[in-house]
């Protein structure tokens, strides 16, 4: 794949302005003086890296760390002091909406303006100008001058300039973070469609989420060094460990700092009178190591170490989790747990374990507390969201990691005979955590438990069996190593011709069967892998679902084979896992 | 060079947009709107009337055409030399998050004057015929005339655009600058008023005094022109431009972070 854009070694120095002269006199002086030092900054060293054509590039890093410069640097608004560009296509740059706009003109004149700054010539203003004011939603003010507009009006007006100018290569810097909500959503979208149609971009954000959805790349800048490149994922996920690494860090000093220092002194985000202290808090994974960065699933303990200074009645320990936006996730004490504690002069350790974190991606704020009873608003110590960790989630978005299955889907139009309530349905969702499902089902040995929907009453012939109809389910629980189902099943004893169908699990087809005739026979089927992407995370404990289906049912009656009227499927008599 | 020449070329839309804008700008706001580019240079032409024939007498006849003549291309060469000092720093915001060819601006920035100048000629043809001034077929000059005081009216921009991005101090020193300029140009005074050798000098290093002299000469007195003397001023011009140009490309690229 050719390269869009490619950065061969690329520097750039700035001098910074205050040590230069700006005028005669400083210059005047500068040269009977010669004092004035050079103060150089090097806002980027050695970056080299390529952005395929099509492919969507995050940057990532703190302030200052040379994100915005690369942007530069490719439009060319700044010249790089070593190195190559190389830039192969058209650039737009979502640097500054409405670079240009002009108060006094009005929309139209300034759509026409901000085309020609963009590089667009009248011919190609004239057949996207409707486009333009129809993105912006401005019908009605396009001839009006822009002071007075809204600031939401004029926003909406550069970027639809900006997007509607088809570039080849997009560059995006933090515009998103601006506007209203709707707006942004549109931004996105013009965004994914620009992906779809398979344009360069490079996405300049702090919001890690949006680079993680948007970017297959990504690159992590630190004072103009490239710390680490590669899939958005890796990159993140580096970026997010350094950083609680380095807050870390930093808090411990803050702690000692406090311990032994300033006592008294209370800071913004910390007050409570004193007679118990909880001079450091540390946040542990599941092998008791020191931890900032946790998978949504794994083992968090919250391990605060307290000092008793002078005799309490009752000690009251409490922890808090909050997003980074402040938003109050969870709280707990322990006295609500009817947990107690020593109230000795002394020191201790309290331990909460969360056994399994349910947060998505983002980054946390742990608050901690002590207090007399239940009167937490008056107490000995509090640390109100001074310890940060990150999690880094799975596939699913939002702020709660819910467990959750999806149940496999039918097209609604075959099944209305399905649709009415079959009298052999017994098993319900909910009912999972009080009934422990077998990992194996000989039929008729009171297995209503298990059976979803689809089944017929268990006959007695030839041992046990149970008749499916067109499509039936049913819920095994397999142990941790199973990796195989295996079934015995034959034709439905009337059936004419043969039979064949397929079987699922949790919705996915694991394989066909073919049955020629009444004769029991086993099939064996692989297991589906547990979810990859947490590996800690095997089968164990998780039920599934294993779906039977066939391509033609026989009804006995219809046949003109006995009264039945049984919509026949498939005889099972046994379905386990091993 | 030639890919920035290129470039330039391939930018003219932004020129001409950028042209329309200060026209449209310069008297959106004003009751009279665009009428003053007519207006404006009259009253100032009664201004100097006023004084050098009421409250100090001269012998010029005609002294309201003879002055417009020359007051018309240096308010021309004094907007545009002004304005374009500013065109870089003026327009940080642009520079700042924009890549086009910088020369865009000021380039526009002199173009929209000229087109400013052109209109404001209505004016000088308009008391021509008051003062039943007769024109001759040397007025055919014209053209030619106002083509190369734009090469040098550009060449100079170019020069104290970029000046003034590195300091700051360009555009107030300029401000004094361009008052003694007019003060040394026979604009509403006579060449010949001067002492000779004065004249001859004046000449040599002040190409405005040749363009004063030139529209002068065509319009006002109706008669022809030395080929040597245009032919020097020519060459000035277009060595004012080559330099401006080469001095605006090796420092624009800066201009980025200058600004």
């Amino acid at each position: 794949m050719a390269a869009a854009i490619r950065l061969e070694n690329v520097s750039k120095r700035f001098i910074l302005h205050h040590a230069r002269p700006h005028s005669f006199q400083e210059l005047v002086i500068g040269a009977l003086w010669r004092s004035r030092s050079q103060e150089e900054l090097w806002a980027l060293n050695d970056v080299s890296f390529e952005v395929g054509r099509g492919e969507m590039l995050g940057i990532i890093g703190p302030n200052g760390s040379g994100k915005s410069t690369i942007l530069k640097l490719i439009t060319r608004i700044l010249e790089p002091t070593s190195g190559r560009i190389t830039v192969d296509g058209k650039v737009s740059a979502l640097i500054e909406l409405g670079a240009g706009f002009h108060p006094d003109l009005t929309g139209r004149e300034n759509v026409y303006l901000n085309g020609s700054i963009l590089g667009l010539s009248q011919e190609e203003m004239d057949a996207k100008f409707k486009e333009i004011v129809e993105f912006a939603e401005l019908e009605r003010f396009i001839n009006v001058p822009l002071k007075h507009y809204s600031s939401g009006m004029y926003m909406r007006l550069g970027f639809a300039i900006a997007i509607n100018v088809e570039p080849d290569i997009l560059l995006i810097d933090e515009v998103l973070a601006v506007g209203d909500e709707s707006f942004q959503k549109k931004c996105l979208a013009k965004i994914e469609e620009f992906k779809s149609q398979g344009k360069t971009m490079v996405f300049v954000s702090h919001a890690l989420e949006t680079v993680r959805k948007l970017c297959d790349q990504a690159i992590w800048l630190e004072e103009g060094d490239i710390k680490s490149m590669g899939s958005s994922d890796k990159v993140i996920y580096d970026y997010l460990d350094d950083l609680r690494r380095k807050e870390g860090v930093a808090l411990d000093e803050k702690h000692r700092h406090l311990r032994y220092e300033l006592e008294e002194q209370q800071l913004e985000n910390r007050w409570g009178s004193g007679e118990v202290k909880i001079y450091d808090v540390q946040l542990l994974g599941g092998d008791g190591e020191e931890q900032h960065v946790y998978q949504t699933g794994d083992i968090m303990i919250i391990r605060l170490y307290y000092e008793v200074k002078e005799p309490v009645a009752d000690l009251t320990f409490g922890v808090g989790i909050h997003r980074s936006d402040g938003l109050h996730i969870h709280a707990t004490n322990t006295l609500a747990q009817k947990v107690h504690y020593d109230a000795r002069v002394g020191e201790g350790i309290v331990e909460l374990e969360y056994g399994e974190l349910p947060l998505s991606t983002g980054t946390y704020a742990v608050s901690v507390g002590v207090w007399p009873g239940d009167k937490w608003q008056l107490p000995y110590d509090m640390h109100s969201q001074m310890y940060q960790f990150s999690v880094w989630g799975a596939e699913d978005e939002g702020l709660i990691a819910l467990p959750h299955r999806w149940l496999g889907g039918r097209p609604l139009d075959t099944s209305a005979e399905e649709a009415s309530p079959s009298p052999t349905l017994k098993f319900k969702v909910e009912s999972l955590k009080f009934e422990r499902l077998p990992t194996h089902v000989l039929m008729g040995e009171n297995d209503e438990h298990c059976l979803d929907g689809g089944w017929h009453e268990v006959e007695d012939w030839p041992p046990k069996v149970r008749w499916t109809k067109k499509r039936a389910s049913l819920l095994l629980m397999p142990d941790g190593s199973a990796s195989r189902l295996s079934m015995i099943a034959w034709c439905p004893q009337s059936a004419l011709t043969p039979q064949s169908g397929r079987v699922y699990v949790d919705g996915r087809v694991v394989g066909k069967f073919d049955l020629a005739d009444t004769d029991p026979r086993t099939f064996a089927f692989r297991l589906p892998r547990p979810n990859v992407t947490c590996p800690e995370h095997s089968r164990r404990g998780k039920p599934i679902k294993v779906t039977i289906e066939v391509e033609r049912t026989l009804i006995p009656a219809e046949a003109g084979l006995s009264e039945d009227r049984r919509e026949l499927g498939v005889a099972v008599q046994e379905i386990w896992t091993d | 060079m030639k890919e920035r020449i290129l470039e330039l070329v391939k930018y003219r839309e932004l020129v001409r947009n950028l042209v329309i804008r200060d026209i449209k700008l310069r008297y959106r706001n004003s009751v009279l709107g665009f009428v003053w580019c007519l207006g404006n240079p009259l009253l100032m032409m009664a201004v100097f009337t006023v004084v050098f024939t009421v409250l100090m007498p001269n012998d010029i006849p005609n002294y309201p055409v003879f002055i417009l003549c020359a007051l018309l291309p240096w308010n021309y060469f004094n907007t545009a030399i002004m304005g374009a000092i500013d065109s870089i720093v003026g327009n940080a915001h642009l520079i700042k998050k924009v890549y086009f060819p910088r020369e865009v601006l000021p380039l526009s920035i002199v173009l929209a004057n000229l087109v400013n100048f052109l209109l404001a000629l209505i004016a000088l043809f308009a008391m021509l015929f008051a003062f039943r001034v007769q024109l001759t077929p040397w007025a055919l000059y014209l053209p030619l005339i106002i083509f190369i005081q734009t090469i040098f009216t550009l060449g100079l921009a170019l020069i104290f655009a970029t000046l003034n991005v590195f300091y700051r101090d360009t555009k107030i020193i300029m401000e004094v600058g361009m008052l003694a300029w007019f003060f040394l140009t026979p604009v509403f005074y006579r060449i010949e008023d001067l002492v000779p050798q004065y004249a001859r000098l004046m000449y040599w290093v002040n190409p405005m005094a040749s363009f004063t002299s030139w529209y002068r000469i065509v319009l006002y007195h109706g008669i022809s022109m030395e080929p040597g003397f245009m032919f020097r001023t020519f060459v000035t011009a277009v060595i004012a431009l080559v330099v401006g140009y080469l001095v605006f490309t090796r420092y624009s690229h800066v201009f980025g972070e200058e600004v």
